[in-house]
């Protein structure tokens, strides 16, 4: 490790102005220091978790525990299956106390597999591995196992399995996003005040994996407090790949992964693309956080930083919560009056959803929670009338739409189910960032009808794998058919040829068995008349000696 | 006169080289088959049903190629009746009720402690998913399954149910908000 690079870094400033800006984008109100003025708490684990089997995108895992089994902290729940897929760590002592499907906060409202669990009050630490020695190069392959066994997901939301992105070995860059643009939402932010040395860890564990250059903060200006605190922390720092701040100017949706690329390279990720082929790794500042746990410390990654926050709740902040709690449990720890609160927005105000059944328990996607008094604001006709006004065209949405895209016509294709104008349209390029909804003046709920259109297309591409298999095995079924009839056709065949053949042999007697057959027939013959003969000579003979 | 000959004679000789050259393109680049039945095959469902009256997607969509109705196809539905109008530039009709309605995915499930293994629904299978042997239990592999129900009337005891497929999360589908009564708002916006 040498400190010359080091010292050539820190003596140049770090921080630096973003060179990019992407299209559109928005300037909501912030609400985020409600909750980013009080540093990180623990939360008490709560008497029962609800832990969903599936908490990431991509393949559900395993169940490896069974009904009624003592568990320890940190010891595996859900193994994982397949490549996309992430295994799911106990958070607490416990006993499993169910097995069955219960509400686990998906927009659906159907209830989906989860693991129950009644905890212990005395809780172990939890730290199930050991501690790997990252910098020593010969340990690549088991930081990058470990990244895999400890369950580690993009904690930004997308939760997509983080072992599968540090597999590239082709990186030049990577971009720890600390953007953080949706309002209330502060954990990211926290974390780089409280924290930064391991976030900092954490990001040179990831870059030295997948062999990286530099390292890049990208951040937004109206987190100066924690912009400040990183640069110090980075300019007292010895790790070797050097690190720089970016700050782009705060405006909603930077934190998306291809904004944020845009904005600190100033390029574009192409539709379709992923960023590792320009040589990028995107990661979010938590989930590095949960590298330096799972690698440094040797704790899988069994809880999150959730920012808590909104005007119900009494002491907002970031707090360290176990994955299962549910919300039932916050409302308790948070004096949440209920009766104010119709609902609870899980994830930020734009992108997250809100969910009237408090049981849902905070899963690895969980980063925010937001518990609002039910607002008498709304404009009247939003409740009272079930459908939104029309579109006026005005064209707002296409200039806020930070993917490029043209919000009316994907409206209207989703409206009229044009489902393969929609993704010429590319839709499937739209990252639902609920920008576009914002500015609407007609308020329709257009991200609303862009899922509706995502799945749509999804249901379609499955039904598609489907008849294709069908259509295959049918195919091979009628292949099969038709060989099994020229078989036995074949078959009949060889055996009618071989009777013809038989009987023709018979006739003509060319190899000389009927021959044979009748010298035999005939050598009977001869030989029952020579004993006829001999017999009837003896018969004679007694007849004499009886008469004489 | 020299002029019309040679005038004559150009034409002929394009004439010629043109139709070899056309002639041997249709040897050269011959189509096995007919390119539209496959089109249509693509677009109908693959469950092998027989609720259009032929026995199997690829026999219906050979008889479409040939003018039969574009409505006879319930498992393929409106979607499909849709999609099949525009492929071959037809009007939009609505599905013939002779065939069947159109209804929610299935699958079929053997009650296994009732069948018999007389065999009968493996052989009325039109895509293998059955398995098992004779006098031996059998049962369906639901992932194979495309409910098209034709092993129900040859089961000589009547061992064969029709499950819905119940939606998953994971293929759940986000509803159509206009169809919704509260689309839902952005927060913030109202909070603002």
């Amino acid at each position: 490790m040498s400190k010359s690079i080091v010292k050539s870094v820190s003596s140049k400033s770090i921080v630096e102005q973003a060179k990019g800006s992407f299209h559109g984008g928005i300037h909501p109100a912030e609400f985020k220091n409600i909750s980013n003025q009080q540093s990180i708490k623990d939360l008490p684990i709560a008497a029962q978790l609800v832990i969903p089997v599936k908490q990431q995108l991509g393949q559900t895992g395993e169940v490896v525990v069974n009904l009624g089994d003592r568990i320890s902290r940190g010891q595996l729940l859900v193994k994982a299956t397949g490549i996309l897929s992430a295994n799911i760590h106990s958070p607490a002592d416990g006993i499993v106390t169910s097995l069955s499907p219960a509400y686990v906060g998906h927009p659906s409202g159907m209830k989906s597999a989860a693991i129950t669990i009644k905890t212990d009050l005395e809780q172990s630490e939890g730290k199930i591995f050991e501690p790997i020695d990252w910098r020593n190069p010969s340990n690549l392959e088991e930081i990058q196992s470990r990244i895999r066994q400890a369950g580690i997901v993009g904690l930004g939301g997308a939760t997509f399995p983080t072992h599968v992105k540090t597999s590239s070995r082709e990186i030049n860059t990577l971009i720890v996003n600390a953007m953080e643009c949706e309002p209330f939402i502060t954990c990211d932010d926290r974390m780089l005040k409280d924290i930064p040395k391991q976030v900092i860890e954490g990001a040179q564990i990831v870059a030295n994996l997948v062999k990286a250059k530099n390292i890049i903060f990208a951040t937004e200006d109206n987190k100066q407090l924690s912009i400040e605190k990183l640069s110090e922390a980075i300019s007292k720092t010895t790790e070797s790949i050097p690190m720089s701040i970016v700050v782009a100017p705060t405006k909603y949706p930077s934190g998306g992964e291809k904004q944020t690329i845009e904005l600190v390279t100033g390029k574009q990720v192409p539709s379709g693309k992923i960023p590792a082929s320009m040589g990028l790794l995107v990661q979010n500042v938590a989930t590095l956080h949960a590298v330096f746990n799972a690698v440094v410390k040797g704790q899988p990654l069994y809880q999150r930083l959730v920012t808590i926050t909104g005007n119900l709740v009494d002491r907002p902040g970031n707090y360290w919560i176990a994955f299962g709690t549910q919300i039932t449990d916050l409302i308790e720890h948070f004096n949440v009056d209920v009766n104010d609160c119709e609902k609870v927005i899980i994830g930020g105000p734009l992108m997250g959803q809100s969910v009237t059944d408090f049981t849902a328990p905070v899963t690895k996607a969980t980063n925010c929670l937001i518990f609002n008094k039910a607002d008498k604001t709304e404009k009247a006709w939003l409740t009272q009338t079930t459908e939104h006004q029309p579109c006026i065209r005005c064209g707002e949405c296409e200039k806020v739409c930070p993917a490029d895209l043209l919000p009316q016509q994907l409206l209207w294709y989703s409206q009229s189910d044009q489902w393969e104008n929609l993704q010429q349209q590319g839709i499937l390029d739209c990252i639902e960032c609920g920008a576009c909804a914002y500015v609407c003046p007609s308020e329709i709920p257009l991200v609303q009808y862009y899922r509706y259109g995502k799945s749509s297309l999804k249901d379609i591409q499955r039904k598609n794998v489907i008849a294709e298999k069908a259509k295959k095995r049918f195919d091979f079924k009628e292949m099969r058919i038709q060989r099994e009839k020229a078989e036995r056709a074949a078959k009949h065949k060889k055996a009618a040829e071989a009777r013809r053949q038989a009987a023709l042999d018979k006739k003509n007697d060319s190899d000389g068995k009927q021959q044979a057959i009748n010298d035999a027939l005939a050598r009977v013959k001869q030989k029952k008349a020579s004993v006829g003969q001999a017999q009837g000579v003896a018969q004679t003979e007694t007849d004499e000696k009886k008469e004489s | 006169m020299l002029e019309l000959l040679i005038a004559t004679l150009t034409l002929v000789g394009f004439a010629f080289i043109c139709g070899s050259l056309l002639g041997f393109a249709s040897i050269k680049f011959k189509v096995e088959g007919n390119p539209i039945v496959d089109q249509i095959n693509e677009v109908l469902p693959q469950t092998q049903c027989g609720q259009c009256g032929y026995p199997g997607c690829k026999p219906y969509a050979e008889a479409i190629a040939e003018g039969e109705a574009i409505n006879r196809c319930p498992p393929g539905g409106e979607a499909g009746i849709k999609a099949l109008a525009e492929l071959l530039d037809m009007e939009v009709v609505e599905l013939d009720e002779s065939c069947g309605e159109e209804s929610l995915p299935t699958v079929v499930v053997i009650r296994e402690d009732e069948c018999i293994g007389c065999t009968k629904c493996i052989q009325a299978c039109p895509v293998d998913a059955i398995t098992g042997a004779a006098k031996m239990m059998h049962t369906v592999i639901e992932s194979e399954c495309t409910g098209c129900d034709l092993c129900i009337p040859p089961c000589p005891v009547d061992c064969i149910d029709i499950v819905e497929i119940q939606p998953t999360i994971d293929d759940w589908h986000w509803p159509n908000p206009a169809q919704l009564n509260k689309p839902s708002q952005i927060p913030v916006k109202v909070i603002s």
